[in-house]
């Protein structure tokens, strides 16, 4: 196993509409996408968002653009207006998500090299 | 002959920097530009201030459009589409046309384009028993907060638009078409596509989501954005598209920004949820099989984007008045300011209980610490230099409310040493909470009037 941080494998943008939060995630080579598909679940990201994502996370995907959106469901407070987050349009979320470490299988390390 | 349109951006909210659009109507060699003014809270904020007064209630930013960028669209046969009428089209109308003979123009034809009193029909149809499901919480008991609405509005269409177009409109405001509308409408118009057309729709929705949002799409917020160039002057990004269905986006030659596909993708599914449905009043496309291709610098080729029908509902805003919102700040600093943070925190906490604080929710946070990502922030690995502290509370009253800035301030006296900076806020703010819903389209129509100078 190899912890690499996603910080080095993609780009990330986020935004809101009403309480639902959207994580734009771009592989920044095409050859880190399917290290992608296989390891950033959506079960590992509700599960490091925590408290802040009282919803369900759904994935999807655009293979041909390397990217997927991840959709966080009630996930900013009640939304913008209702929000007390300091960030009630979820703009940083997509900073927050740079953290996650993902354990790679050696077997999967040659996409990364 | 291959016929080629070119549609600009002007605006992607209210507050936008309205000078790309001079450069762009300038020499940006496009037909059309279309000003975005409208985010999820602004029409219900709109229409609280129409109620105090009638002249109010649209975008008066649209003055400065009109002085500005509307003499050199006129010369150079640009057409402007809008939604600056917000939640008074007609008092837009009014402002628009005098601001026009301000500056001299004797003739102008302008379009506007409305929908039926969607409050109304709200509250016809919870008579009649819908229950309009909240989509983002799944209630469905839109009767809890009926007492509480102050206004509702439904994202309309680019059918009134084209009809606009059809009658030579310069200027076209519509209350609430969507953002995309007024991108797609000018396609529509130009290339004769049907309403039915749904791949020809897509490829006017996917200029439309690309590039209403100005420069978010061309270099703003992006992850590149140590590599944008000057982007202090950001150009606007420009939609062309030919009757092959080839779609390119571009700028203004000279101005700063980026566009490439790093920058392109992070807007096709910014704020989208499924991308395999888009789902907008003309068409419901499909984004997953969308591939990009920079054919020269800041000009980049998209395709793939596929339509299917339109959707039977159209998205409804429902606003209504949720208590009051009370905030208030606070500075500490190093030596261990986090300790000092956690300690002042405390303080507040015990005093709310003192003052037996009603609350629907209270929010601690450490600006500088943990404020925007809250437990996925790691603790600081080293003694920072200070940290500010936020406290907000929404209450049901504002009363209540007003207990968390008298609470907070007190750290002036009682707080930690080196505790300062107590922002007195000038006080609690009513909550605007907004209730996404659906409304199936047969109740929504659209209304075209025209407006002539000359």
């Amino acid at each position: 196993m190899t912890r690499i941080q996603l910080k080095d494998l993609i780009y990330a943008r986020s935004g809101d509409k009403g309480d639902v939060c959207n994580i734009v995630v771009i592989a920044r080579e095409k050859r880190f996408y399917p290290l992608l598909e296989k390891y950033l679940t959506t079960a590992r990201v509700k599960d490091f968002f925590a408290e802040m994502v009282k919803g369900d996370v759904e994935r999807y995907e655009v293979p041909t653009l390397e990217a997927m959106n991840f959709v966080l469901r009630n996930s900013l407070g009640g939304g913008a207006t209702r929000s007390l987050r300091m960030d009630f349009t979820g703009k940083t979320m997509c900073q927050a998500i740079l953290r996650i470490h993902l354990d790679i299988e050696e077997s999967d390390l040659e996409l990364i090299h | 002959m291959v016929k080629t349109v070119r549609v600009g951006t002007g605006s992607g909210f209210w507050g936008d920097n309205l000078e790309p659009a001079i450069e762009i109507a300038k020499s940006g060699n496009v037909k059309y530009l279309a000003y975005d003014f409208l985010g999820e809270p602004t029409i219900p904020i709109l229409q609280k201030l129409r109620r105090q007064n009638p002249d109010a209630g649209f975008v008066p930013a649209i003055r400065t459009v009109v002085r500005g960028v509307l003499p050199i669209c006129l010369e150079k046969g640009i057409t402007i589409l809008t939604n600056a009428g917000a939640a008074n089209p007609h008092a837009c109308a009014d402002s628009i046309l005098s601001a026009a003979k301000e500056i001299g123009i004797t003739k102008l034809k302008l379009g506007i384009v409305t929908t039926n009193d969607i409050q109304a029909k709200v509250e016809e149809l919870l008579d009649q028993g819908s229950i309009f499901a909240n989509l983002d919480t799944g209630d469905e008991d839109l009767g809890a907060v009926r007492d509480r609405i102050i206004g509702s509005y439904v994202y309309s269409g680019a059918y009134g638009y084209v009809e606009a177009l059809e009658a030579g409109c310069n200027i076209i405001i519509s209350d609430r078409a969507t953002d995309d509308a007024a991108i797609l409408a000018p396609l529509v118009y130009e290339f004769g596509w049907k309403w039915d057309d749904w791949d020809n729709l897509a490829i006017g929705i996917l200029a439309g989501h690309l590039i209403e949002c100005g420069a978010a799409c061309s270099g703003g917020i992006s992850n590149l954005w140590r590599e944008v160039p000057d982007p202090w002057n950001i150009g606007y990004p420009i939609a062309e598209v030919n009757d092959s269905g080839e779609l390119f986006i571009t700028k203004v030659d000279g101005t700063g920004g980026l566009i490439n596909r790093t920058t392109l993708t992070e807007h096709l599914l910014y704020e989208v949820q499924d991308p395999g449905n888009y789902l907008m009043p003309e068409v419901v496309t499909d984004f997953t099989s969308v591939e990009m291709e920079e054919v020269a610098k800041d000009r980049i080729k998209v395709w793939g984007a596929k339509g299917k029908p339109q959707p039977t509902t159209l998205k409804v805003g429902i606003a209504y008045t949720d208590g009051y919102i009370g905030e208030v700040e606070s500075s500490v600093t190093w030596p261990d300011a986090v300790d000092k943070a956690r300690r002042s925190i405390e303080i507040i906490k015990k005093r709310f209980e003192m003052v037996e604080l009603k609350a629907d929710e209270v929010r601690y946070d450490m600006i500088g610490v943990d404020s925007c990502h809250w437990s996925a922030s790691p603790e600081p690995d080293e003694d920072i230099n200070e940290i500010r502290i936020r406290v907000a509370a929404r209450c049901a009253d504002r009363k209540e409310a007003s207990k968390i800035a008298r609470e907070c301030v007190m750290l002036m006296g009682t707080g930690p040493i080196g505790s300062t900076g107590q922002l007195n806020t000038p006080g609690p703010r009513e909550v605007l909470a907004l209730w996404p819903s659906l409304i199936p389209r047969e109740h929504v129509t659209q209304t075209l009037e025209i407006m002539e100078i000359g």
